[in-house]
């Protein structure tokens, strides 16, 4: 029982992984924009799809296949921004909200037609491959999952941090009136933070699109569970999000061992709607007035 | 988006409806009761679907996912009220119309206090739960393999009067028409009262609403519960009409349908809505090539709408309108601001 339960727990670690590096990109879009995303799940899913088939179609080596999702994605998520959410700049808070959940119906339904709903199976050489750690063991893929991901948190967290960019961000997202007038360029900073934001999306759909297999909806209960993060984790709240990406992969995969598998993709919404019953500002809140 | 100019219908408006009214009256009689009668009474279907979205979304301005699952708790409470119990279905579509908005309710109680995103995310959550429970409740909804043989609606009797059998399908069109008219009505009502005022002041600034003592919570929830209301009603009408229902019908994204009918007419108007939810039924049947590309094309047209339309064809019309019009016989008809 217990082996099974740190079974598990590794697992939620994993998973938790996967959707900390996908609401990360959220919550950044929120930060400085106020804004969510619904399109982001799609980046997802075409970063999948791009790392598939470069590795498949064109015998790219894995690394290759994962640097060209985290590409495609970059490129996928600076169009959303230019087609969905410039023009909207100005426009009442629901004009972007309901034209990117358009652009999330549209990528979906446009997946479907050219890459049809067939599942694929994305295989990389660590898939098979069996990793020990003392009792348990795991496959090859989901500790390189956990690993880059962890990676690329760092690698993140070091951005928003240490780097004129992330100082820039950071004053974006506190006042933005305030950082132009210092001379910040806005709109370079939106960019950057769409670029980002969808390059840990791609990179998260070429590293579990091994794991599940790929079809044209996956970015569904991933952006949904990312939804999720985003608000316990305090909207725009960083560490937070962190925090409440790996809680609710660990909650989920712990719950797997009582409850069957129909109800845990429901725990999702389950702690959402609890957190915003009781704490609408994130678990982690910071600014107590501002997010509701 | 700018609130309505003026109350009172225009007789250019009072004209299209009622050309509307009537060509929709002898409909049957020019197109026959074929395949295009179908899809007008499904057109009418989602017409009362439409506006109820538009309550919330375009009166009110808060974007509620969960509609499509409030429209199937009304088809499946109505259909396994008539099939399960033998409730009679003129019983049948009242309940399953009031516990779609005892649903919403709940859904509103808990998810109203926030705002946009907020009640996005959380509806849509709302929404997956509900049809997680279609999906999975077999022994109740008999899950993806659908409910099929939902009767027809039972004869409306007045003893010594008359007495109307719904077994044609131009008899169902008439019965759907006359709900949607009774929708249409309600809602107009709704829209040129005081409630109707309420709901606009919240989508137009929610705080100020507040300061000058409007109970936003209240009348959010008031909005919400309506809403749930006219799609749960729609429910069953569609249950009983198309007579098989699945859990895939009611699924999240099949909001989008009536979202795309919401924007492209224009938040809280009435006519644009009516006018794109006939046309967004029909035209995907009529052009059967883009049928495969139907949520290709809602996907791309709700960013179009958004950008390039955000007060719908309603907006449009009364821009059109500011050009062609001189100058002073616009203000004489609009009025002192």
């Amino acid at each position: 029982m217990t082996e099974r339960a740190l079974v598990q727990l590794l697992s939620g670690l994993v998973t938790g992984s996967v959707y900390t590096v996908t609401a990360l990109g959220l919550t950044m879009v929120y930060g400085i924009l106020n804004l969510m995303n619904f399109a982001h799940g799609e980046v997802f899913m075409v970063g999948a799809y791009v790392g598939y088939f470069l590795a498949s179609t064109y015998g790219a080596s894995y690394p290759v296949a994962f640097l060209g999702a985290m590409l495609g994605a970059v490129l996928l998520g600076l169009l959303i921004e230019a087609v969905g959410f410039r023009p909207l700049r100005d426009a009442p808070q629901l004009a972007p909200l309901i034209a990117s959940l358009g652009i999330s119906i549209f990528l979906q339904n446009l997946a479907l037609l050219v890459w049809s709903p067939t599942p694929r199976m994305f295989q990389t050489p660590y898939v098979n491959q069996v990793v020990h750690l003392g009792v348990i063991s795991l496959s090859g893929q989901r500790v390189l999952v956990f690993v880059v991901s962890l990676l690329l948190i760092a690698a993140l967290y070091v951005i928003v941090q240490r780097t004129a960019l992330g100082k820039a961000m950071r004053a974006t997202a506190l006042d933005a009136e305030a950082a132009s007038l210092m001379g910040i360029n806005i709109r370079w900073v939106v960019v950057a933070t769409f670029a980002l934001g969808s390059a840990l999306a791609g990179a998260a759909g070429a590293l579990v699109g091994p794991i599940v297999l790929l079809s044209p909806f996956m970015g569904i209960p991933v952006i949904l569970k990312a939804f999720a993060v985003v608000i316990m984790g305090g909207f725009g709240n960083i560490q937070g999000t962190i925090v409440a990406g790996f809680l609710l992969g660990i909650v989920e995969s712990l719950a797997a061992l009582a409850l069957p598998s129909v109800y845990i993709d429901i725990i999702a919404f389950v702690m959402l709607i609890g957190t915003l019953l009781v704490r609408p500002t994130g678990l982690f809140a910071e600014h107590l007035e501002e997010n509701v | 988006m700018r609130s309505e100019p003026r109350r009172g219908l225009s007789p250019a408006a009072v004209t299209l409806g009622l050309g509307s009214l009537g060509g929709a009256l002898v409909l049957p009689w020019v197109i026959g009761s074929g395949y295009y009668l179908q899809l007008y009474t499904l057109a009418y279907v989602n017409v009362i679907l439409a506006l109820g979205l538009n309550i919330i979304l375009g009166f009110t301005g808060q974007l509620a996912l969960a509609h499509a699952g409030l429209f199937g708790v009304g088809a499946y409470t109505s259909a396994l009220l008539v099939m399960r119990l033998g409730v009679s279905f003129w019983l049948a579509l009242p309940i399953s119309a009031a516990f779609a908005a005892v649903v919403g309710g709940a859904i509103g109680v808990s998810s109203l206090r926030l705002k946009g995103h907020y009640l996005a995310i959380a509806t849509a959550g709302f929404g997956i739960i509900i049809y997680q429970i279609f999906a999975n409740w077999i022994s109740l909804t008999r899950g993806a393999a659908a409910l099929s043989d939902i009767p027809v609606p039972t004869p409306l009797i007045v003893p010594g009067l008359v007495r109307i059998t719904f077994e044609t399908r131009t008899a169902i069109y008439y019965l759907i028409l006359a709900a949607t008219l009774l929708a249409v009505f309600v809602i107009w009502r709704l829209k040129y009262s005081r409630v109707g005022d309420a709901l606009v002041a919240i989508r137009e600034d929610e705080v100020a609403a507040e300061v000058i003592g409007v109970n936003t919570f209240r009348y959010k929830l008031l909005a919400f519960v309506l809403s749930a209301c006219y799609a749960g009603a729609a429910g069953s009408l569609y249950a009983h009409y198309t007579r098989i229902i699945a859990p895939e019908m009611f699924h999240l994204f099949e909001t989008v349908g009536s979202l795309l009918m919401v924007v492209s007419g224009g938040l809280g108007s009435i006519g644009g809505v009516i006018a794109t939810s006939i046309f967004f039924t029909i035209a995907p049947e009529v052009l059967r090539e883009v049928k495969d590309y139907r949520m290709v094309a809602y996907g791309a047209l709700l960013v179009v709408v958004m950008v390039f339309l955000p007060e719908g064809v309603a907006g449009g019309i009364r821009r059109v309108r500011r050009w062609v019009q001189p100058r002073a016989k616009l203000e004489a008809s609009v009025g002192p601001a």
